[in-house]
Order: C-alpha cells, then structure tokens, then sequence
C-alpha cells in the first residue's frame, strides 16, 4: 500500500537528509516479507535445498536407473554383490553403496526409496489435510451440536490403537489379491498412504477447528456476515485463508512422522509390498545383517535421517517466518 | 511323512543319511567317549515351539521327534542315535530283544518284547508289555487321535477298520503272551519295520485305575497327551512324578516341566536302566529348552554359552561367522540327510497344468544362486532330482535339466516353453493371460523371500509374472496343502522322509491317497475328474497318477527296492515334473564351545540328545 501522503523533511527538524519522492520507498507483500525472513534461516534454506535435491532424486530414480546404471532396484546380481554364504558384498565401483542381502543394488532402491518416502509424505498428508481442514472448518464455524458430533468423532479417531488397527487394515487388505471394499483400498504404497492419513486428519481438525474459533470472532467476519455473504462463502473466503499458514506450517511438520509411519509399517512387514523399495523395510532387513553389511542400515538410514531432518528445519523456518511476533 | 516346517528355522524330521557324496558339507566332531563327563544342564533355544506339543501320535517335526526319541518314548525298533556314517540308518532293537522274525510270506511279524523296563514315576511298578504297543497303535487307528501319519500303519490287518469306526481293536494286532507281539499285515511292506521306530507306537502303561481301558494311561487325553507321556527313556518332564493317573484325565496335573509355548524341562528317570538300554547314554543331568527368540538372538547366546544349541538353521551370516572364525568352527556341524527342497507345482492350475511349463520353470531356476540365498553349499548340495542322492545312490550324477554352474539357462527354458499352449506365439515367452499375476505362495521367514525374489525373477524371464503372497511357516504349508486353497505354485517347501527308506520319501508326497483332505500331495498328482470338480478348479482333466508305480515298489527289498524307486524319481522329473528341486538338505547345527560328543541322530536330523555331554559335566 502506498503512502498517499508524507511529512516533509521539515517537520523533523535541520539536519536530517531529504526524502525522496514516495516512488523510491520499497513496500513489500505479505509473502515477501515472509520470504525475506525465511532466507535468512540458513539451516532452513539448506534444507529447502536438499528437499528439492530429494525430490529431483526421486523423480529422476527410474532415469538414472535406466541410463546411468542400467538397472532397477529389484533386478538380482546374486553372483556378482553375495559372496558363498550368501553376505552381501559393499560398497564398490559398480554397486555404489553396496549391495542387500538379496542381491540387489543399494544404491538404486535408496533412491526409489524415496520416492516411496517422498509419496507417502505428501499423498497422505495431502488427504489428512483435506479431511482435516474440512472437519475443523465446519466443527469451529457452526459450533454447537455439529462441533459436539464432529469433536467427539475426532477423539473417537485419535483414540484408536493406530499401528494395531493400522497392521489389521494393511494385512487385512494387502493379502487379498483385490484387496478390500470390491478393490477400492489395494495393497500397496496407496492403502499404506490411507493408513497414515486416517490416522493423522484427526490432528489437523484439532489445529483448524482452534484457529476457526478464534477467527470466527473477528470483525472481518461480522463484516462479511452483515453484507449478506453465505456460511460456505465465509468459511471459504474469509477464514480458510487465514488458517493457511497455521496449516502450512503444521503441514511442513508432520510430513516426517508420516515419513517415519511409513517407514515403521515397512519395517513391521506391513508397509508397501516387497517389491516396493522402502527406507523402512532396508532397515528392517539389515537389521539381523548389519553386523556384517553395514552398508544395508546406514545408507537407508541416512536418508531416512536427512529428509525427515529437513522438513523438519524447513516447518521450524516457516513457522518462524510467519510468526509475526518476529517480523519487524 | 514329516515336513520341515521352518526352512530358516527348523531342521525338519527323520533322516538318515549316508554319504559321502558331500562329503565337504559333513563336518561332526570325532565321537569319542573319553573323557566324558556325566552331569550339566544342556540348554536348548526353540525359535518357534513344538508343533504338537509332543504328542507321539501327533507331532511330526524334527525337534519334537528328537526329544521323544532321544529322551522320553523307546519303541520296539530303533537306531544308534548316531550320523549317517556310523551306521546310523540301521534298525536295532529297543524294546524287542531282538530284530523281528518274519514269516516266509512276509505278512506275519513276531517281536519279543525285553523285560524288566519299567515306566517312569509315578507308574514305576509297571514294565513295558506287549499290550502296551497295542494301544499306542490303537490310539493312532482311531480317528479321534487325529493322528498326523496313520498311513504308515493301513498296511496292518484291520488298522484302517478301526479307524473307519468298524471295529473296536486292531484284528492284526495280537499279544499271546506278555513279552510277545504278533504283528499281521494285509500285504508285504519292505518299509514295515522302519515303522515302528516312529514315536506313534511307543507303549502306553496300563491305566491304574481302569486297567482294562484301551488307551491305558492316554485315556481322555485327546489333545494333551504329550505332557502326560509315561516315559520309558532316560529322562522324564520335571514333576512328572505327581501325575495323579487314578483320576479322570481332566482332573489330571500336567508336570511343572512342561509349560507349552514357554519351556519344557527335561530331568532323569529314575526307572531308566542304562543296562537295558546300548545306545542312549544320557550324560547330561537335565535338559531345559525355551521357546522364543530370533535365530539372531539364539546364535548369540550360543556364542556367548548362555546356550547349548538351538534348533533353527543359522542364518547365512551365522553360517559365515562360524566358518571363518577358526575358534568357532569346531561348533559347526553339517551332515547330510534325506531331505529336499523344492518348488511345487500344481498340475491342475494354469499354467502348470501344461507339461512344457513345468520343463520350462526347471530350465530357468537359477539352482546355484538359491543355494547361495540360504547360505552356501554346507546348507546342501544342489538337488538335481526329487529323492536325495543319499536314499537313491544311483541317482548320484542323473540330471535332467544340467545347465551351466546349475545357474538355469533362459535358451532351454525358452524351448521347452516354445511348445506349451501358453505359449501363443512361439516365441518361448508364456504370454497368454494365464500366465500374468500368478499367485505364489511363500513363507515369510528369511531367507524364503529372497529365494521367492530369485524364482520370480527367473520365472519373469520367460514370460510368467508371479504376486507373492507371504505367510507365517505353518500357514503356507496349509495353504500349499490344501487343494481347496488353489495356489499355483510354493516354492518354499522342504520334506524329510520320516525314516530311511524311499517309500517314506515319494508316498506322502505323490501318491492319490495324500490328496486333501490328506496330506501331502501339493501337487495333486492322481486327483481325479470328480476331485477338481468337487474342489472348484477351473481344470478338471484328471491329472497323472503313478499310484500304480509306487505299489509295484512296495513288497521289494534290497537294490530292486531302490532301483524302483529310483525310475519312479526319473518319470517324475522328465515325464510328470510337480517339481523344481534345488537343494538336498543338510543339518546344521552350530552348539556352544563346551559342548561334547556332538553326533547328528539320523533317525530324527537333529542333534542327538541321548549322546551329547557337556565339557566337565558342567
């Protein structure tokens, strides 16, 4: 917004340099001003970069299999990485970070490791946040008996034994070759994804429903009310887009623990299928070899470590960022 | 016949084997009586607890065959208790005095029963007797027992009409005198003998408060009577001497020793004779065994000496550990037995259903490298036929389906492939539909998905793609067993025969009469029309029966014995083909450092527990 009008130099008094005219004074966006206070989180922006490194990884995995070492992740090498016993061998010029105890290059299920990671974090996220900003948005508006129900249903959720219901539904519907409900949940990396976000929205709803509350008090509200706008338009234009930056935030900081869910499930046996490379499951399979192969639980592991790190630094960035109380 | 439950964890059962022809993978400790020291407990780990809970009639599984035979149920028949190569597939006498003698026509058998074996507390004044074989075998007729393998015993006159509910006792069984048994069979059985060194038919005491019951002490326990054995060995369950026998048997006390899924404890029987007894020698004090664990966890404490031995196979890196470390090495022991491994076929389901897939799935395993998944060549060598080499020397160099290094060739594979239905266009690729998301059910326990990774790799290569489906050991087999269950093909399936001969090995596995509701013929050679139809298959031509060939077998003896089964094995692989087999099994065990007089007991495959000793009796 620009200023329509400026005191002169005079009314502060001699000595004090001019001013120039109002064009020169910089003004800056709301998203400006939250970029400008995000880059300067190095640790932030460091790990905005690997996250984008990942992501270009992870889409990139099938080409630098296919062009680069000119495998997949599930191709055998039983002869060339497993010694007579069967050990896997480590790290060398063909096989850049070893090989798994079945004979299949690290290096390329690390990297479609991640896009099993990469997958789950964000579809599953995706949908908890649709659901869960959805039911908090409607809870904190209409309040009342819609939020008694809609609340009580969310603790019901948040009440489940999650990795015991969670190993019932994937074992459940994994092992049947259509899976469930007439083959609408499948086995694999989306019924996984199902899993994690039926159980995550509940959180969501809890954070929206907070904000909701409060804003719905505002006289921006009352203002839109009194000129005649609906509920679905208030709730819409009015106060989803100021629950965005809570939500983004909150986003930013559970896409790790659905990282680490996947991963957990994965390396309980009921994550993805076999086929499906998982930094959980690399782990759990190293995990009665690593004495021996090494490579198997640190690589993976790694990874694992870094990406869940990194969003991490990146939600503790934005939500400094975006916590006025800092802007200056 | 037994089936090896856990192919990462389990030796399976009765073996026996001989030879020599890997002789690099056998490796026992020199026996040796010097220096051997009575006294110690001797602690065993289970991976997984025993399958059923030692019931003789029931349980079908190395280790609970091990410490029935070793420790707490003699039968009229037995063996050294020794390895393959100190003549430890031999029939002794037990509990007869003597090998039986049999009349000219080879249907009438006479056992002298030795006298003076008395049970253990608390039925201590009573002695072994010819009746009490009776009704062990009258217990595995009736269908209540639901014994796990009464068909070795239809061959005995009037057996199968007990168990048909026709008759009340078993006409072919007679006892005229206390210490003789009289054994009539329907037909000659060269295998019969072998028979009676089973668990099923060690004697059951009178009942001291019904002596006229027909199960005697084993009346009313159906489900339990594995904790309730009356032990005529060396060693009996702790607080077996407080079993209250006058009393119904669900007002019975099971022993403090014998805590199913947990523990069992192994201590002296007083009433054991030594004197009676040539081969058990019974050194240790006691025995304890715990259930739980991972095969990871058991290696350790058996390094670390919390451990005697466990009854898992080690895993590739246990394997490795032990063999590359000088001090650990004499603790390995390997010893070839009658067992194979193999990937099943079901001839009624597409596109198995079809001779040249089946020739074709053997062409392209890739043998060698299934071999290396489980841990190298001291796990066996590669199967290259159905009956290990150990019961069918003859077979020692016969290989149909030789490639190079035994790596599969995908050339072969491919041709053989060209001339099957599935195979739309020739071109050695299996492309109609049937050959897409073909379920193959595997067992989940390592290494058996990997070697599962393996197998779909090679079966992709000539066009058949596969989704697993992974199952705890116990279910897989069921599901592979079960014809109702519909499962293509199982690739992690293993069988031992139950004694040394070859008719324990093929019977239960390729003849019509171990079709479901039975056990064990996966493949469903010999079901007929009316089966498939009955059990839902989409293919219900009849498939191959060799229930013809497996008969003519039967009453033969000696090198004729053996040669027949010998041609059967070569019908099977180049004319029927319901295997792949990849790998003879041998038995390795890895014990502590202070563990003694190691020998494999070749009528069980595992360790001989009636032998071992620990280093100072400690």
């Amino acid at each position: 917004m620009q200023v329509a009008t400026r005191p002169t130099i005079d009314s502060f008094g001699p000595g004090l340099p001019e001013v120039d005219s109002v064009a020169s004074v910089a003004t800056r966006t709301p998203r400006q001003i939250i970029w400008r206070h995000f880059r300067k989180d190095q640790l932030a922006i460091a790990s905005l970069v690997f996250l984008a490194l990942m992501i270009a990884a992870a889409i990139t995995a099938p080409l630098v299999a296919r062009y680069l070492v000119h495998h997949g992740p599930n191709q055998l090498f039983i002869n060339q990485t497993l010694d007579q016993y069967g050990v896997p061998k480590g790290p060398n010029h063909q096989f850049w970070f070893g090989a798994d105890d079945a004979g299949r290059d690290l290096f390329v299920r690390v990297l479609y490791g991640a896009r099993t990671s990469l997958i789950v974090a964000f579809f599953a996220t995706g949908i908890s946040v649709v659901i869960g900003v959805s039911v908090g948005l409607v809870s904190g508006f209409y309040r009342g008996r819609v939020d008694t129900v809609l609340s009580r249903f969310t603790d019901i959720i948040m009440s489940l034994p999650v990795l015991l219901l969670a190993l019932g539904l994937v074992a459940g519907c994994g092992l049947a070759a259509n899976g469930c409900l007439g083959g609408l949940i499948r086995p694999g990396l989306l019924l996984v994804s199902y899993v994690i976000a039926l159980f995550n929205w509940p959180y969501v709803s809890r954070l929206v429903r907070g904000e909701v509350l409060r804003l719905r008090k505002k006289e921006f509200v009352e203002a839109a009310a009194a000129v005649g706008s609906n509920n679905a338009r208030i709730m819409l234009r009015e106060i989803l887009p100021n629950v965005v930056a809570p939500v983004l935030v909150f986003t930013t900081l559970i896409i790790p623990n659905n990282i680490l869910f996947e991963a957990a499930l994965s390396f309980l046996g009921i994550g993805v299928p076999a086929t499906t490379p998982s930094w959980g499951k690399m782990l759990s399979d190293a995990g009665s070899i690593f004495t021996v192969a090494w490579w198997m639980m640190v690589f993976p592991g790694l990874f694992l470590f870094l990406t869940t790190l990194a969003f991490n630094l990146v939600g503790d960035g934005l939500r400094d960022a975006l916590d006025p109380r800092t802007i200056r | 016949m037994v089936r090896l439950v856990k192919l990462g964890a389990l030796a399976a059962a009765l073996t026996f084997v001989a030879t020599a022809c890997s002789s690099s993978a056998v490796r026992q400790q020199p026996s040796s009586q010097a220096g051997l020291q009575r006294g110690g407990v001797f602690k065993i780990g289970l991976a997984s607890d025993v399958h059923q809970a030692l019931d003789p009639a029931k349980e079908y599984y190395t280790i609970g065959w091990e410490f029935l035979h070793c420790c707490l149920t003699r039968t009229l028949l037995g063996f050294n208790l020794k390895g393959p190569n100190e003549d430890g597939n031999t029939l002794q006498p037990d509990l007869a005095t003597a090998l039986p003698t049999v009349s000219s026509d080879g249907l009438t058998w006479t056992f002298k029963i030795r006298s003076g074996i008395h049970y253990a507390p608390p039925l201590q004044d009573q002695t072994v007797q010819a009746q009490d074989f009776i009704r062990a075998l009258l217990r595995e007729a009736e269908s209540a027992t639901a014994a796990s393998y009464p068909f070795y015993y239809s061959v005995i006159k009037g057996f199968d009409d007990v168990t048909a509910g026709k008759a009340k006792t078993i006409s072919g069984l007679s006892a005229p005198d206390p210490s003789t048994l009289v054994v009539t069979l329907s037909s000659p059985a060269g295998y019969f003998p072998y028979t009676l060194t089973l668990p099923a038919t060690a004697p059951i005491p009178a009942s001291p408060s019904d002596p006229s019951a027909p199960l005697g002490a084993a009346t009313g326990h159906i489900l339990n009577y594995g904790q309730f054995i009356v032990s005529t060995g060396p060693y009996m369950f702790k607080g077996a001497d407080t079993i209250d026998y006058t009393k119904p048997a669900d007002q019975q006390s099971g022993p403090s020793g014998f805590q199913a899924g947990k523990s069992y404890v192994l201590v002296r029987n007083p009433s054991w004779d030594p004197a009676t007894d040539p081969y058990r020698k019974a050194y240790v004090n006691e025995i304890d065994v715990t259930v739980g664990g991972t095969v990871a966890d058991l290696t350790n404490k058996i390094q670390s000496g919390d451990l005697n031995t466990m009854d898992a196979l080690p895993t590739p890196e246990g394997v490795r550990l032990f063999e590359t470390t000088p001090s650990l090495k004499p603790y390995l022991h390997s010893d070839a037995t009658f067992g194979t491994y193999y990937i099943n076929m079901n001839l009624a389901m597409a596109p198995f259903d079809d001779l040249n897939v089946r020739k074709a799935v053997n062409w392209v395993v890739d043998k060698a490298g299934l071999q290396r998944l489980v841990g190298g060549p001291i796990l066996g060598p590669i199967a290259t036929h159905n009956i290990p080499n150990t019961m069918v020397p003859s077979l020692n160099s016969y290989d149909p389906y030789a490639t190079p290094s035994e790596s599969g060739s995908v050339d072969k594979a491919k041709a053989a492939m060209m001339q099957s239905k599935y195979d739309t266009n020739h071109d050695g690729l299996c492309d109609a539909p049937e050959c897409k998301n073909v379920l193959m059910v595997i067992d989940q326990t390592d290494p058996n998905p990997k070697m599962a990774a393996l197998i779909q790799s090679d079966l992709a290569s000539i066009g058949i793609t596969v989704r697993t489906q992974q199952f705890q050991t116990t279910t897989m087999y069921t599901k592979c067993e079960t014809a109702t269950e519909q499962v293509p093909i199982c690739p992690s399936e293993g069988w031992y025969a139950d004694f040394a001969d070859p008719y324990a090995f093929v019977t239960g596995l390729f003849s019509a009469a171990s079709l479901t509701p039975s056990c064990c013929d996966d493949s469903e050679l010999g079901a007929t029309s009316a089966q498939l139809a009955g059990w839902k298959y989409k293919i219900t031509s009849a498939t191959p029966n060799i229930d013809g060939d497996l008969a003519a077998c039967i009453p033969l003896q000696g090198t004729q014995r053996t040669d027949c089964y010998a041609s059967i094995d070569k019908n099977l692989m180049e004319n029927i083909v319901p295997w792949v087999p990849y790998r003879f099994a041998n038995e390795v065990v890895i014990t502590s450092p202070n563990v003694r007089n190691y020998h494999l007991d070749a009528s069980t495959g595992w360790i001989s527990l009636a032998l071992i000793a620990l280093n100072g009796g400690k």
